[in-house]
C-alpha cells in the first residue's frame, strides 16, 4: 500500500470555523439597540463586514495550515503547521467505526464529513474531518475496506418509519382540531363562569395552551420521524472483509463501516411500534461510536439474516413470566411511570371539577403514562443479565423500549452495586462499562445472576483471537 | 531479607497506616473550612465538625473494606459495608496503571494505584508499594497481547 502524500481539507473545513463564530456578528449590533439610528446601523454593518473579512482570512490561513496524509503503514496523520506544528496520528487498526455523512449542502459543494471512531478512546475524542467526496471514499476504503460479500436491502425500516409517520400525521391533525376548539370553549367558559381575573386568565389559556403544547410536541416528533424515514430511503447493508457497512438516506446520505472485531455490543430494541409491525431495529455500539440510528431492521422470521450479518449475536434467553422474578425486586423500576401517572390522574381529578374542558387534553398524557407503566411492569419481570452461548447478554427496559443486548467486547468491565435494602433481598444493580466510557445498567437483578456474569469473565477468557464476531 | 509479594491466592488491602493517610487527606478540607464555619456561629461549627468527622469515618470504613484480588482472568475489587460494590475488571482490558506516592504515603510505606481501562478507571488507595508494583506488572504483562 502506498501513502497518499499530504492533502488539504475541503474548503467546507473553513466554513465549520466560520459557523462557530456567527454569534460574534451580533456584538456590533448591540449598540444599534441603544442608539436606534440609521447611522449606528451603518456603522455596525461596516464593523460586521470588517469582522467577516478578518474571520474569512483566519479561516483561509487555517485551511492552508492544516493537512492530512495516510502513510504506507495505514497510519493517518493530521498536521497543523503554522507558528507551532503538531501532528495527530490515528492507526487504522485501532479504528472501531468510520462514518461518512453528506448533507445536501455538502453534496452541492462536493464535500463529505468523515468521522473516525477509535476503539479505546472516549466519545469526545472521535476525529471529524471535512474532505472532498473522492478523498473521503478513498480514505474509508483504505482505513476500513469493505468489499461486498453479503448484501441486504432492508425493507422493514421504510415500512416502520412510514407507519409511524402516518400515525403521527393523524394524531397531529386531531390535536390541531382539539386545540382550535379549546380556544373557543375556554373563552365561552370564561364569560359564563365570571371568575376573578387571574382565574379567568388561567381558565382561558390553560386548556388552549396545553392543546397547543401537545400539538407542537407531536409536530416535532413528526419532524424527527420524517428525518428517520429519509434515512431509510435507498438503504443497503453489506458485510465483507470483517467489516459491516451500511449506506443510505435521502437528504442526508450516511455511510457507516464497523470493524466486526471491534464491536462492543449489538442490541435489538423492541419498541411498541416495532412489536406491532414485527420489524425489529438492530443498533450497534463500537468503540466510542454509539449511534441513535439502527444499522438495519429485520422482520420477524428473518432471524437467519441477523445471524448472517452478525454471526456471534445471541438474544438473551426468553424466560416465562413468573412471580418469582419480581419477588424482592425494587419498585424504583416503575417509579418514573408510576409517579407520572399518579400526577396526571391527580390533575384529572382536579380538572374534573375545576376545569372540565381540560380533561380530554390531560387524559392523553395520562393514557401515555399508563402505557409507559405497562412497559415498565414488563421490565420489572424481564430485565436481567445472563451469559448465553458464550456471550454476555442482558435485557434492559428504557422508556417504552425493551433492549435485548449482546456484548461482544472482551474489554467490558462490570460493577455490582447493592443498597442495604438490596442486600436483604439478594439483589444488585449490574453496570456494564464499555470502551468509550459508555455505561449501561441493569437494575435490581438477582445477585446470583450478577455473580454469574462476573464469573463469566473469571471462568473464560472472552478474548479468544480465534473467536471472530 | 524482604519477601517478594506473592500474587497467587493473595488479596491486597490498604495498610492501617495507608488508611490513616487517607483519613488525613479527607480531614484536611474540613480543617481548612472549619474556622470559617465557626465564624458563622459556634453551633454551626460544631455541626459541621460532627458531619465532617462522620464523613472521615465513612472513608475509613470504606478503606477498611477494600479488598483487591487478582484471578487468572480478572482483577476484582470489593469495597463498602452498607453499600457493597464489586468491580470485575478483565485483566486484558487494562490499558495502563499509575502509581503515585506523596511524602505522607512514603512515610506510611504505601501508595495509590490507579487502574485505567477503556471504559472506566479504578483506584486502590493506601496499598503497600510492593503489592502495587507486583499487581501493576502482572496486569500490564497480560495486556501486551491485547488489541
Amino acid at each position: 500500500m502506498t501513502g497518499t502524500g499530504r492533502r488539504r481539507y475541503h474548503p467546507f473545513f473553513a466554513l465549520r470555523f466560520m459557523r462557530r463564530t456567527l454569534l460574534l456578528y451580533l456584538v456590533p449590533l448591540v449598540q444599534v439597540l441603544f442608539a436606534r439610528e440609521w447611522q449606528a446601523l451603518q456603522t455596525a454593518l461596516a464593523q460586521d463586514l470588517a469582522l467577516f473579512c478578518l474571520l474569512a482570512l483566519i479561516s483561509y490561513v487555517m485551511l492552508r495550515a492544516s493537512s492530512w496524509e495516510l502513510d504506507a503503514d495505514g497510519v493517518l496523520r493530521l498536521h497543523w503547521n503554522l507558528v507551532i506544528s503538531f501532528e495527530r496520528t490515528v492507526q487504522a487498526s485501532q479504528l472501531a467505526a468510520v462514518q461518512i455523512e453528506r448533507p445536501v449542502a455538502y453534496r452541492l459543494g462536493g464535500a463529505s464529513r468523515m468521522t473516525l471512531y477509535p476503539s479505546l478512546l472516549p466519545k469526545g475524542q472521535a476525529v471529524t474531518l471535512c474532505l472532498t467526496r473522492r478523498d473521503a471514499q478513498m480514505l474509508a476504503d483504505r482505513l476500513m475496506p469493505a468489499p461486498v460479500e453479503e448484501n441486504y436491502h432492508p425493507a422493514g425500516g421504510e415500512r416502520l418509519a412510514l407507519v409511524l409517520l402516518g400515525a403521527n400525521s393523524l394524531s397531529t391533525l386531531l390535536l390541531i382540531w382539539v386545540a382550535l376548539g379549546q380556544g373557543d370553549n375556554a373563552a365561552e367558559q370564561m364569560a359564563l363562569a365570571q371568575l376573578d381575573q387571574a382565574a379567568a386568565w388561567v381558565a382561558h389559556w390553560l386548556p388552549a395552551g396545553l392543546a397547543w403544547a401537545l400539538t407542537v410536541w407531536t409536530i416535532l416528533f413528526g419532524v424527527s420521524l420524517l428525518r428517520s424515514f429519509s434515512h431509510t430511503v435507498r438503504y443497503t447493508v453489506w458485510r465483507g472483509n470483517g467489516v459491516l457497512a451500511s449506506r443510505g438516506g435521502l437528504l442526508l446520505r450516511v455511510e457507516r463501516r464497523f470493524r466486526l472485531d471491534r464491536l462492543t455490543c449489538a442490541e435489538v430494541r423492541l419498541s411498541p411500534a416495532a412489536r406491532l409491525l414485527r420489524c425489529y431495529p438492530v443498533y450497534l455500539t463500537a468503540g466510542c461510536y454509539s449511534g441513535d440510528d439502527p444499522l438495519f431492521v429485520y422482520r420477524a422470521g428473518q432471524e437467519e439474516l441477523v445471524q448472517r450479518l452478525l454471526p456471534a449475536f445471541r438474544l438473551p434467553p426468553n424466560r416465562r413470566f413468573t412471580l418469582e422474578q419480581v419477588r424482592g425486586r425494587s419498585l424504583v423500576l416503575i417509579a418514573p411511570a408510576g409517579g407520572s401517572l399518579a400526577f396526571f390522574v391527580l390533575l384529572l381529578l382536579v380538572a374534573s371539577w375545576a376545569l372540565p374542558s381540560a380533561m380530554p387534553l390531560l387524559a392523553l398524557p395520562a393514557a401515555a403514562c399508563a402505557l409507559w407503566l405497562v412497559f415498565e411492569v414488563e421490565g420489572l419481570f424481564r430485565e436481567g443479565a445472563w451469559p448465553a452461548d458464550g456471550r454476555l447478554t442482558f435485557l434492559r427496559q428504557r422508556r417504552m423500549s425493551l433492549r435485548c443486548v449482546c456484548v461482544f467486547s472482551p474489554v467490558v468491565c462490570l460493577t455490582i452495586t447493592q443498597s442495604p435494602w438490596a442486600v436483604t433481598q439478594n439483589r444488585a444493580n449490574l453496570t456494564f462499562a464499555y470502551p468509550g466510557h459508555l455505561h449501561e445498567r441493569v437494575r435490581s437483578i438477582p445477585l446470583s445472576d450478577a455473580r454469574a456474569c462476573a464469573a463469566f469473565f473469571e471462568r473464560n477468557d472472552p478474548h479468544d483471537p480465534n473467536d471472530s464476531v | 531479607m524482604e519477601q517478594p509479594f506473592d500474587l497467587a491466592g493473595s488479596a491486597s488491602t490498604p495498610t492501617p497506616r495507608g488508611r490513616a493517610v487517607l483519613c488525613v487527606w479527607a480531614a484536611v478540607p474540613g480543617a481548612v473550612a472549619a474556622p470559617f464555619v465557626f465564624w458563622q456561629g459556634f453551633g454551626w461549627g460544631c455541626i459541621f465538625c460532627a458531619l465532617w468527622c462522620l464523613l472521615v469515618f465513612g472513608i475509613w470504613v470504606r478503606a477498611c473494606s477494600l479488598v483487591a484480588t487478582l484471578d487468572p482472568c480478572t482483577l476484582t475489587l470489593y469495597l463498602g459495608v452498607a453499600f457493597p460494590v464489586e468491580q470485575v475488571i478483565p485483566r486484558n482490558s487494562i490499558t495502563s496503571t499509575l502509581i503515585f506516592r506523596t511524602p505522607l504515603l512514603r512515610l506510611a510505606g504505601a501508595c495509590v494505584l490507579v487502574i485505567f481501562t477503556p471504559g472506566m478507571w479504578a483506584v486502590l488507595p493506601g496499598i503497600p508499594l510492593q503489592e502495587a508494583d507486583a499487581i501493576g506488572a502482572a496486569l500490564l504483562a497480560d495486556g501486551e497481547d491485547l488489541l
